[in-house]
């Protein structure tokens, strides 16, 4: 392999030699020093191989002994030098087309944020983008180093940035601060989150202030974070002096106060509901957008009367001279439908969004006890409307710091 | 002369253990299959053609039969022949 790479740097040539007794110039050509090879008969010509090097060489050896010699073929670099000045639109198209590449390969072309789950991915970006990363950007007018240390002064949220160059790609990873829990580490009462009947108390520090059915309003005080020491038993006698009462003692009130609450929802349902539905026929569109002008290259054969949904998948590319993008659309065919409901089915329906409104406002960890359901609507609305009203069982604690 | 040239060198090689072909001059082949042959100490070719080629040897000539046999590579001292190889003889 090395051999044949060598052999056609320095230019191989292929001949045709014609005469009685080929062999004899091969001998010839052997005692010479000339190496030759792949030495083949074809019909009868003897074909052979020889270095470009060795070809004058060769011609005196054939001139000497009445063989007459004819180049069939002549391979590798030297002969390519002749091939390439007839074909220089060619060459001068390769040379250009690696000097494109090398210019735009200049460019970040890409920017990937990974990292960040509280701060925007948009924030970040105008961040890079004000101190030179953007789209577009010339890999020479910014320096990652200074990217990163503008981002950690501009976002506080930040801690940590790394901006890392690949090819036309840059990658910013961040890392977030993570801020120490709300929790309250000094003395505090437990309050009422929200209206309702005590059900149970669990008092672990502090002075429950509530009893089992007492109603309590939203900033209630449930369990207090201030501790009055038990009065002592009064014992009077000649010695004993009455002292100053003992000063109370803050606590941080720690327990569980369950209490019966109230939820309120509203859900509604048309008795005749018109709806569209995907018939599972496809339309692609494909647009060539430039800073000059947009370009359709396939157009989507639309009924006029259809319903269509459309889904588009763009690809944009900012470059110093404008957008460049490619926008993909679908076009997925609707059909419509419509659907009337007996009031029964209906009303259920409209029970099951309510309940499903509801269950968005309240924790999942609340347990329904019981519900209650008001139909608004007239038998003859179109529209159904329920009022849902739902009885549950939570934890309505929330601690409050003493001021 | 010389074949007693010839009996002291194969004593010599035989005492010392040293490969024959380094101090004899006598060839040196390895068949590949049926498909490549690779010759080393020959002294030209006598005759070559794509069913028969005849190498001259220090000794006699080796007589190659085959089809489409070709001189992949030739070199001063070593041959490389490819081909449907038959015959691989020893001429005198």
């Amino acid at each position: 392999m090395i051999n044949k790479f060598f052999n056609s740097l320095g230019g191989v040539i292929t001949l045709l030699v014609k005469g009685k007794n080929q062999e004899r110039i091969i001998n010839l050509a052997l005692s010479r020093g000339i190496y030759i090879w792949d030495i083949k008969w074809q019909g009868n010509n003897l074909y052979l191989r020889i270095r470009s090097s060795a070809l004058q060489a060769f011609q005196a050896i054939a001139e000497e002994n009445d063989f007459e010699l004819e180049i069939a073929s002549k391979r590798g670099l030297p002969f390519l030098k002749t091939k390439a000045r007839r074909r220089i639109g060619f060459l001068g198209g390769a040379a250009v087309f690696i000097l494109a590449l090398y210019v735009l390969s200049l460019f970040v072309w890409f920017i990937e944020v990974d990292g960040n789950k509280v701060v925007d991915s948009k924030q970040i970006l105008q961040s890079a983008a004000r101190n030179g990363l953007y789209q577009g950007s010339g890999k020479w007018k910014f320096s990652c180093s200074e990217v990163e240390k503008a981002m950690l002064r501009e976002l506080p949220r930040l801690t940590y940035a790394q901006c890392e160059l690949r090819g036309v790609k840059a990658h910013i990873r961040v890392v977030e601060k993570v801020w120490p829990d709300d929790d309250f580490y000094g003395p505090c009462h437990i309050v009422a989150d929200r209206d309702g009947v005590v059900e149970d108390i669990l008092v672990l520090e502090g002075q429950a202030i509530v009893k089992r059915g007492q109603v309590v309003g939203h900033g209630d005080i449930l369990i207090s974070g201030i501790v009055y020491p038990p009065e002592p038993e009064p014992e009077i006698t000649e010695d004993s002096e009455i002292g100053a009462p003992e000063e109370p003692s803050f606590v941080r009130a720690r327990g569980t106060i369950k209490a019966r609450t109230w939820y309120e929802g509203y859900g509604e349902c048309p008795r005749r509901l018109e709806t569209k539905i995907l018939t599972g026929k496809k339309a692609w569109e494909i647009k060539l957008t430039t800073p000059w002008k947009e370009l359709g290259l396939k157009k989507a054969k639309l009924s006029p009367d259809g319903f269509y949904k459309l889904a588009s998948k763009p690809v944009k590319i900012n470059t110093p001279l404008g957008i460049w993008g490619i926008y993909i659309n679908q076009y997925h065919e609707q059909e419509k439908k419509v659907q009337i409901y007996t009031e029964a089915r209906a009303t259920e329906i409209a029970r099951e969004n309510g309940f499903n409104n509801l269950r968005r406002k309240i924790r999942p960890d609340v347990q329904i006890s019981d519900s209650y359901i008001e139909v608004l609507s007239s038998p003859s609305d179109n529209l159904v409307r329920i009022k849902i009203a739902i009885e549950s069982i939570e934890d309505i604690s929330r601690v409050q710091p003493i001021e | 002369m010389e074949k007693s040239k010839d009996i002291i060198n194969r004593a010599m090689a035989d005492l010392l253990e040293i490969p024959k072909d380094l101090v004899l001059d006598i060839p040196k082949i390895t068949l590949i299959g049926r498909s490549e042959l690779y010759l080393e100490n020959h002294r030209g070719i006598i005759e070559f053609s794509s069913q028969r080629l005849r190498i001259n040897l220090s000794r006699g000539f080796l007589e190659i039969l085959g089809n489409q046999l070709e001189i992949k590579a030739l070199l001063p001292d070593e041959i490389k022949i490819e081909g449907d190889i038959s015959t691989c003889k020893f001429v005198d």
